[in-house]
C-alpha cells in the first residue's frame, strides 16, 4: 500500500480563500506535489496567519506577476509539465491573462482544469458578484439555522460552510478526473459551482418542498423523530447537553438515568407515537431537570444508559480529547500542535502527510530553476523586472 | 449503434466496481457519488429492506424520496447476512470489487475476516479504534460533540439565551458522503489492488472537526476559543459590517456592500444617497463596520416595505452583491440552477417525478464527452432488483448464489 496515492501529480494551484487552498491541501497530503502561485504584493498571500497556515500546508510556493506577459509565459511553461490546474478567479481573469481551458489545453492537451466559481461558469449568473457568506444566503440554509435575527448569529454563517463543501466536492472531482486521466490519458474540464455545491447537501427541504409539504422540524435545534431532543442548559457558565432519544430502549435508559424526574409515570411514557405528540412538554421537563445538573456526570451517566447525549464541546476540549489524540487527529510537530491534513485514519496512524504552510515564494528556485531550468541570472532579472515577485 | 460508434461516457470512474453494506445516510450518498461519476456499485440491503426506506418525504405510495435521492443508479441486492451462507456470499462479493464501504456493524456481520476483500472503507461514530469509541450517538448528537454546533453560535451577543446550533438538513451526514468518495478514492488508488486490502477508519465525529478551520485556527493561534460571547470591540455583526441581513416584506436578503463605492451605490438603490455624506455614520469601512447594528436598523425599515426580488434585482443592476436568502421552492424554481440543468428528474414507480440535485459540477473530457445532468432518471426500486448484476458478478466466483441467502432474485 501506498498511502502518496497521488506522487507523480503535479497541480498548479492559482486558489486563493478557501476552497480551493482546502482542496489542494488535501491532495498534497495524498502525495501531490502542489505549486502555489502566489503574489507578495496581495494581502490575500502576504499576510499568512490564522486560518491560512491551517489550510495551506503540503504546498510549495513561488510568488509570480501573472499580469505580464512574461509571468503568463513562465505559467504556460509550468502547466506543460504539469497534470492539473485549481482555480476560482473570475471568468473576465481567466481570459484576461490566457489561463482559461481552451487557451492552456493547446500547450497540455490532456491538463485537468478544475474551475470552482460562486454560480458556475455558465448560467444567466455566471458573473455576479458572490462571497461564500451570501452563498449561505442564496443556497437557503441560513434559513434553516437557529433563528432568524439581524446580526446573523448561530445562523450558518460562521464557521464557513460554502467554502469547505466546495473543498470536499472539488476534492472528489479532480481524484475522479485522476483515476480517469491514469486509465484513459484523457484529461478534462470541470467547472464547479459552489451554489449546487451547498444545495446539493439539502435534501429534505428540497425533497419536502418538491412533494408540496413543509419540513416537519428545522434539523439545526432538533433530532426528527426523536423525542425528547435538543440541547439543554446544564448547571455552570454556558454549558450545553445534546441528547435525542429515539427508540423504546433510549427512552428507558432515559427514565433510569432521570429516575427522580418521574418521566415514566407521564401520559406520554407509553409509546414513542405519544412521546413525539408531546415533544415540546417532553423537551421541556428534560430542560428543567438539566437546568441544575453537571453537564459532565449526567452526559456519563446518559451514555452508560445507552442514550445518544453529549455535551456541547468546543474546540480547546477536542484538541485535549484523549480520544482525539488516540486517533491522531491532533499531534505535535516543531512545538505546535496541528490538525490531521486527512480525516480519516489509515494503518499505523496515517492521517496524512504533513509540510509546514511554506513561506511566501519559500519555492522560487525550485520552481523556476529546477522545473523551468531558468539559470540564476534569468531568474534574477526576471525579479529585478517585477515578474517574479 | 452500429460498431463504430463508442459506447455513451459513464463517467470518470467507469469500470469501478463498488460494494456498499449497512444503513448510514453518509455510507449511501458517498456510494452514489461514484456510481454518478460511472462507476457500478452493488448496494446490499437486509431481507426487510433498508431502514433509510421509511425516511420522509413519503411519494403518495409510500416510497421515500430520500433513498431515491440516496441510492439511484445502484443495483440494488437483498442479502440476509445472518441467513445460511450469507457471510460467505458477501465475501464472494467483496471479492469481485475493487471497494468495499461499509458500516462498523455490517463490516461485522459480513467481510470482515475474508481474505480476498478490497480496500475497504469503515464507517462510524466515533471511529474504530479510541477510548471514546461506541458512545450512543446520533448524527444531531454528534455536531455537538465534534464542536460543530457550539461553534456555529459563536460569537452570539447572549450565549445563555442563544444553545449551540446545528447544521441545516442533513448537511452534516451528507458532508461525510463527500468525505466517504474522497477517501474511497484514495483508497482504491492506495491500496492497488492488494487483497486482503486495507481497512480505513472514517469516524463521523472526526470529520466534522475536521470542517472547523477558523476554530482551529484560532485555538492554535491561542484565542479563548471557549467564550462565545462577542466582543463589542469587534463590530455587532457576525461578519464584522461586511454582510447585512435585511428583512423584507416577503423573505429576506443578504447584501454586502463592502468597498465605499459599492456602499454609494446601494445608498442609490435604497433611496438614500444622502447617508454617504454622513461621516460619522457611515464614512469608510471602519466606520460601517463600528455602526453596523445602527445601519442595519436603518436599512430594514426600507427594506421591510421591499419584496425580496426587487431589492435583490435593484442591487445587481446597480453592480452590489446581493443576494434572496432562499425557500426551497425558490432553490427548485431558480433561474441559474435550471440554466444548467442542475436537476434531474427522479421518475417513481407510481409515475410521481421529482426534481433532485444532480452532481454541482460539469465533467467534461478532453475529447469533449460531458457527464449528462439534468435528465430523467428512475427511482431505485425493490431491493432485489438487482439480482442479474448480482449472478454476473457471482459467476466469477464459480456458482450460483445460495438461495436461502438472497431475496428478491
Amino acid at each position: 500500500m501506498n498511502p502518496l496515492a497521488l506522487e507523480g501529480i503535479r497541480v498548479v494551484d492559482f486558489s486563493w480563500v478557501m476552497a480551493g487552498p482546502m482542496t489542494t491541501k488535501m491532495l498534497g497530503a495524498m502525495g501531490a506535489e502542489i505549486i502555489k502561485i502566489e503574489s507578495s504584493t496581495r494581502p490575500e498571500f502576504s499576510v499568512r496567519d490564522g486560518m491560512f497556515s491551517v489550510i495551506n500546508n503540503n504546498k510549495k510556493s513561488c510568488t509570480l506577476n501573472i499580469t505580464t506577459p512574461e509571468g503568463q509565459e513562465l505559467i504556460r511553461e509550468l502547466v506543460r509539465s504539469s497534470h492539473v490546474v485549481v482555480e476560482n478567479f473570475s471568468s473576465r481573469v481567466l481570459a484576461k491573462y490566457g489561463l482559461s481551458y481552451d487557451m492552456l489545453r493547446e500547450i497540455k492537451p490532456d491538463i485537468i482544469f478544475v474551475s470552482a466559481s460562486g454560480m458556475g461558469r455558465t448560467g444567466p449568473e455566471k458573473d455576479l458578484l458572490a462571497y461564500g457568506s451570501l452563498l449561505q444566503g442564496y443556497s437557503g440554509r441560513v434559513g434553516m439555522i437557529g433563528e432568524p435575527n439581524a446580526a446573523l448569529e448561530a445562523m450558518g454563517i460562521l464557521p464557513a460552510w460554502t467554502d469547505p463543501i466546495t473543498a470536499l466536492w472539488e476534492t472528489t472531482a479532480i481524484l475522479a478526473a485522476i483515476r480517469h486521466w491514469r486509465k484513459t490519458g484523457q484529461g478534462a474540464y470541470v467547472d464547479l459551482s459552489m451554489l449546487e455545491a451547498t444545495v446539493a447537501l439539502l435534501p429534505e427541504a428540497l425533497l419536502h418542498a418538491a412533494l408540496g409539504r413543509d419540513v416537519p422540524e428545522p434539523r439545526s435545534t432538533t433530532e426528527t423523530g426523536a423525542a425528547p431532543s435538543g440541547c439543554f442548559r446544564c448547571a455552570g457558565e454556558d454549558n450545553w447537553l445534546a441528547l435525542s432519544v429515539r427508540t423504546d430502549a433510549e427512552w428507558r435508559g432515559l427514565c433510569r438515568a432521570m429516575a427522580d424526574a418521574d418521566l415514566d409515570g407521564q401520559p406520554f411514557a407509553a409509546t414513542a407515537e405519544a412521546r413525539l405528540a408531546a415533544k415540546d412538554e417532553l423537551n421541556a421537563r428534560v430542560a428543567g431537570w438539566l437546568r441544575s445538573r453537571d453537564a459532565r456526570s449526567i452526559e456519563a451517566a446518559l451514555q452508560a444508559e445507552g442514550v445518544p447525549a453529549s455535551r456541547s464541546r468546543h474546540m480547546a476540549e477536542i484538541v485535549a480529547d484523549p480520544h482525539m489524540r488516540e486517533r491522531v487527529m491532533f499531534r505535535d510537530i516543531g512545538g505546535e500542535t496541528q490538525m490531521a491534513t486527512l480525516p480519516w485514519l489509515a494503518d499505523e496512524g496515517w492521517r496524512g502527510a504533513f509540510a509546514p504552510t511554506p513561506a511566501i515564494g519559500q519555492d522560487n528556485d525550485y520552481v523556476f530553476g529546477t522545473l523551468l531550468g531558468l539559470s540564476a541570472e534569468r531568474r534574477a532579472a526576471l525579479a529585478e523586472a517585477g515578474t517574479i515577485r | 449503434m452500429n460498431r463504430f460508434t463508442p459506447p455513451p461516457f459513464r463517467g470518470p470512474l467507469a469500470g469501478l466496481k463498488v460494494l456498499e453494506l449497512g444503513s448510514d445516510i453518509s455510507v449511501a450518498f458517498g456510494a452514489r457519488l461514484l456510481s454518478d461519476l460511472g462507476a457500478e456499485v452493488v448496494k446490499v440491503e437486509p431481507p426487510e429492506g433498508d431502514a433509510l426506506r421509511a425516511e420522509a418525504p413519503l411519494t403518495a405510495r409510500g416510497e421515500s424520496a430520500l433513498f431515491a435521492y440516496l441510492n439511484r443508479g445502484k443495483a440494488l441486492v437483498s442479502v440476509d447476512a445472518a441467513g445460511a451462507g450469507g457471510r460467505e456470499l458477501l465475501g464472494d462479493l467483496a471479492g469481485q470489487c475493487d471497494l468495499v464501504l461499509a458500516t462498523d456493524a455490517a463490516l461485522r456481520d459480513g467481510t470482515e475476516n475474508c481474505t480476498r476483500r478490497p480496500a475497504t472503507l469503515v464507517v462510524s461514530g466515533q471511529g474504530l479504534t479510541g477510548p471514546g469509541t461506541g458512545r450512543p450517538s446520533s448524527s444531531f448528537i454528534q455536531q455537538h460533540a465534534s464542536g460543530f454546533a457550539f461553534h456555529q453560535a459563536s460569537p452570539v451577543t447572549d450565549p445563555e439565551a442563544t444553545p449551540p446550533v446545528g447544521c441545516a438538513d442533513f448537511e452534516g451526514d451528507m458532508a461525510g458522503g463527500l468525505v466517504v468518495a474522497i477517501a474511497a478514492l484514495w483508497a482504491v488508488e492506495a491500496a492497488d489492488g492488494a487483497r486482503p486490502g486495507p481497512l480505513v477508519d472514517l469516524s463521523h465525529e472526526d470529520l466534522l472537526v475536521y470542517m472547523l478551520v477558523e476554530p482551529f485556527a484560532d485555538w492554535q493561534a491561542g484565542m479563548d476559543v471557549t467564550d462565545r460571547r462577542r466582543d463589542p470591540g469587534k463590530g455587532l455583526t457576525i461578519a464584522g459590517g461586511l454582510v447585512w441581513y435585511l428583512p423584507c416584506a416577503d423573505g429576506a436578503v443578504m447584501v454586502s456592500p463592502r468597498e465605499d463605492h459599492q456602499w454609494a451605490r446601494w445608498c442609490e438603490v435604497m433611496g438614500h444617497p444622502d447617508w454617504t455624506q454622513d461621516a460619522s455614520l457611515c464614512g469608510d469601512r471602519v466606520v460601517r463596520t463600528a455602526n453596523a447594528a445602527r445601519l442595519q436598523e436603518l436599512m430594514a425599515r426600507w427594506s421591510t416595505t421591499q419584496r425580496n426580488r426587487d431589492v435583490v434585482e435593484a442591487a445587481k443592476q446597480a453592480r452590489v452583491a446581493c443576494f434572496p436568502v432562499s425557500t426551497p421552492r425558490d432553490l427548485i424554481e431558480n433561474v441559474q440552477l435550471r440554466a444548467r440543468r442542475f436537476f434531474d428528474e427522479v421518475r417513481f414507480a407510481d409515475g410521481t417525478a421529482l426534481p433532485m440535485p444532480a452532481l454541482p459540477f460539469r465533467f467534461i473530457t478532453q475529447s469533449g464527452e460531458e457527464m449528462a445532468r439534468g435528465g430523467e432518471r428512475p427511482a431505485p426500486g425493490k431491493a432485489g432488483d438487482g439480482g442479474d448484476l448480482l449472478d454476473t458478478l457471482l459467476a466469477g466466483r464459480g456458482g450460483a448464489p445460495k438461495r436461502s441467502a438472497v431475496g428478491g432474485m
